[in-house]
């Protein structure tokens, strides 16, 4: 008997029953459904995600004080105090591979604006900031060499905290806020940046305002900074490493009082942090594709119970034990496929949904066809043994069953 | 296929020293205790006896679907009694045709389908099987009930769809398990009428029944007591019927 058979069998059996085969692959339908959803839903964040720091520029290198361990680089990010402000204003000047220094000093603030108010994150830096970290300006534009040198009350907002003072879209350049009671001068507002880490609830303001102002401190928190155009991120690294370990009068052997992190170790991290994520999405959708496939096997164990008389009757008129065992293993998998099939539909129908409420989700082809794949295996697997049940059955017992 | 000399004659089946041992570990039952049995070609024998004579274990065994505790069995001058489970399933598919006193048809499916059932595990191209299944249905006299499924047909036509079924695959020899048992006389009749037309044109029948009626339409009568053969005798006085079709 060759496969057209099998199936056309399959089909004829499947139709017989249509209502229960369509309750049976519900289970699977919901399981790949499942899991192309969770998978598309864990993909779009990466994504998000990805856009979000490329947003930020991809030759940016962090320097921070203190030493952390290898794949933890946030934990000691700016809570020691290894490197100096003055330190940071000469790196420019005496490290040529460099092109931009934005070294920062942030802390929270109480900022106002008429009625409206919110505790937002200040930082202080250098103009530098503007390009290294490649703003972009929904109004005005970034604060000035001057502005610094003269100390000058001036800020930038970030996006959210512009929709939090000025609710209404309102133009912000020129107004005035209050950060501490001290009145600053609204130069330009920064785009969204959305994703994580709240990169928008920020005021941007020259170093020497905010040193003035805000928080004497003599430390950084952070340094960011460009490599030279034609200076590859590593070798800017080493040169800066050399020079910071210089100062710091290190001698070989002793460890960096400071460390690295560059763009792309932030983007390592999270793509490893948001990779499990989507393991995980995909994992507890794939209970309920096991799910699914038991409750094929469920039926098929039923069926196969249900028409022992019809075994029988086939291996009287030729049936092979292999023969029976391909007729019902077939029906589980059109059972299966099927169900994939709806799935499928599903699955990207819900992901479609979601990506109408606003979240990122994306539908590869490889979960699509992972997630097929897998409920045509789970009906192979849970096919099996009723599959090899119905053939082992004695065709004289058979043939007697009422 | 070996053909054996001693069988090399026109036997279609023939048994020698065949008996079946049920041990059910307490105890050993013999339902067949040495059976010798020769069928020629173009016989129509009854087998006949009581309940537990072991006329059903001989069935049984002539149908391939069980396998003797000892003996060899010829069928077609192939000594099957030691097949394994897959050629007997071959054995059964090309050599044999079975009709069942509950007709045993598939369920839901039309009786040209029923038919084709054989010719499928015979690896029969599809337009091959519906051609020949169309034949066996027309010289059975229901080609008019082709597309009919089983609960859409009386208990006549039903079996002779079964009959049909047994015809398709030219095998050597059809049994017959009590074909008459779920009908009325006149169906009956009908049945035997097309039993014995097949059997006129060369065709190799088999069958168990308890009706004397019934047998006397046969050839040749052979009667089973307590597992073995009690009388093996040719039908004296054999009911001939017109064939006719059922109004």
């Amino acid at each position: 008997m060759n496969l057209v058979e099998g199936l056309r069998i399959a089909l004829t059996a499947l139709a017989a029953n249509t209502m229960r085969s369509v309750l049976t692959t519900l289970g699977v339908v919901i399981g790949v459904a499942a899991v192309i959803a969770m998978v598309a839903l864990g993909t779009g964040a990466q994504r998000d995600i990805q856009a979000n720091i490329a947003k930020l520029g991809s030759n940016l290198l962090f320097v921070a004080p203190g030493q952390a361990e290898r794949g933890q680089i946030w934990r000691a990010f700016g809570s020691a105090e290894t490197l100096p402000v003055s330190e940071a204003m000469r790196i420019r000047a005496e490290v040529p591979e460099v092109a931009g220094v934005a070294p920062e000093l942030n802390r929270n603030a109480q900022v106002k604006y008429g009625s409206l108010n919110g505790d937002f994150r200040i930082v202080g830096t250098l103009p530098d900031y503007n390009f290294v970290r490649s703003a972009k300006f929904e109004q005005g534009k970034f604060f000035t060499r001057l502005d610094e040198e003269g100390r000058r009350r001036v800020c930038v907002l970030g996006y959210a905290v512009w929709e939090r003072l000025f609710p209404n879209g309102g133009w912000a350049v020129g107004k005035r806020i209050k950060i501490k009671s001290i009145p600053f001068t609204v130069l330009g507002v920064l785009t969204e940046r959305g994703g994580y880490g709240r990169e928008d609830e920020v005021i941007v303001m020259p170093l020497s305002t905010y040193r003035q102002r805000l928080d004497n401190s003599r430390y950084v928190r952070l340094i960011a900074v460009t490599a030279r155009e034609g200076v590859d991120n590593a070798a800017a690294e080493a040169a800066l490493r050399k020079w910071l370990r210089r100062q710091h009068r290190l001698r070989p052997g002793e460890p960096d009082d400071f460390s690295f992190a560059s763009q792309q170790d932030i983007l390592n991290t999270v793509q490893e942090s948001s990779r499990i994520f989507t393991l995980l999405l995909a994992g507890i959708a794939s209970i309920s594709l096991v799910v699914g496939g038991i409750g094929i096997m469920n039926i098929m164990l039923v069926t196969v119970t249900e028409r022992t008389r019809e075994i029988g009757i086939r291996k009287a008129l030729g049936a092979r034990r292999r023969d029976i065992q391909l007729q019902f293993l077939t029906e589980s998998v059109v059972l299966s496929v099927f169900g994939g099939g709806l799935g499928v539909a599903l699955g990207v129908w819900l992901a479609n949904l979601v990506k109408s409420f606003g979240l990122n989700a994306y539908v590869s082809t490889s979960s699509v066809l992972l997630a097929f794949g897998c409920a045509a295996g789970i009906g192979i697997f849970f096919g099996y043994y009723p599959a090899s049940q119905a053939g082992k059955l004695d065709p004289i017992q058979a043939l007697r069953y009422e | 296929m070996s053909e054996s000399p001693v069988t090399a004659a026109r036997a279609t089946l023939e048994l020698r020293g065949i008996s079946k041992i049920y041990d059910t570990g307490a105890e050993r039952v013999a339902a067949l205790g040495g059976i010798d049995l020769t069928v020629q070609r173009g016989e129509f024998v009854s087998v006949m006896g009581p309940s537990g004579s072991g006329k059903s274990t001989l069935m049984n065994i002539l149908g391939c679907l069980d396998r003797p505790t000892d003996g060899q069995y010829f069928l077609d001058g192939e000594d099957v009694a030691t097949f394994e489970d897959d050629a007997l399933a071959r054995v059964r598919n090309r050599k044999i045709g079975f009709v069942f006193q509950s007709y045993n048809l598939l369920p839901r499916t039309t009786a040209l389908q029923n038919v084709t059932v054989p010719l499928k595990y015979a690896g029969v191209a599809h337009d091959e099987q519906l051609r020949r299944a169309s034949a066996a249905l027309a010289l059975v006299g229901l080609s008019d009930r082709a597309h009919h499924k089983p609960n859409e047909m009386s208990g006549g036509q039903q079996q002779r769809v079964a009959v049909a079924r047994a015809l398709v695959n030219n095998a050597a020899i059809i049994l017959a398990d009590e074909p008459t048992g779920n009908l009325d006389t006149r169906t009956s009749e009908e049945i035997m009428g097309l039993l014995q037309q097949l059997n006129d044109q060369g065709v190799t029948i088999a069958m168990v029944t308890h009706e004397e009626d019934i047998a006397r339409h046969c050839r040749r009568i052979v009667r089973f007591r307590d597992g073995h053969i009690e009388h093996d005798e040719p039908v004296g006085d054999r009911r001939i019927l017109a064939p006719r079709r059922e109004g």
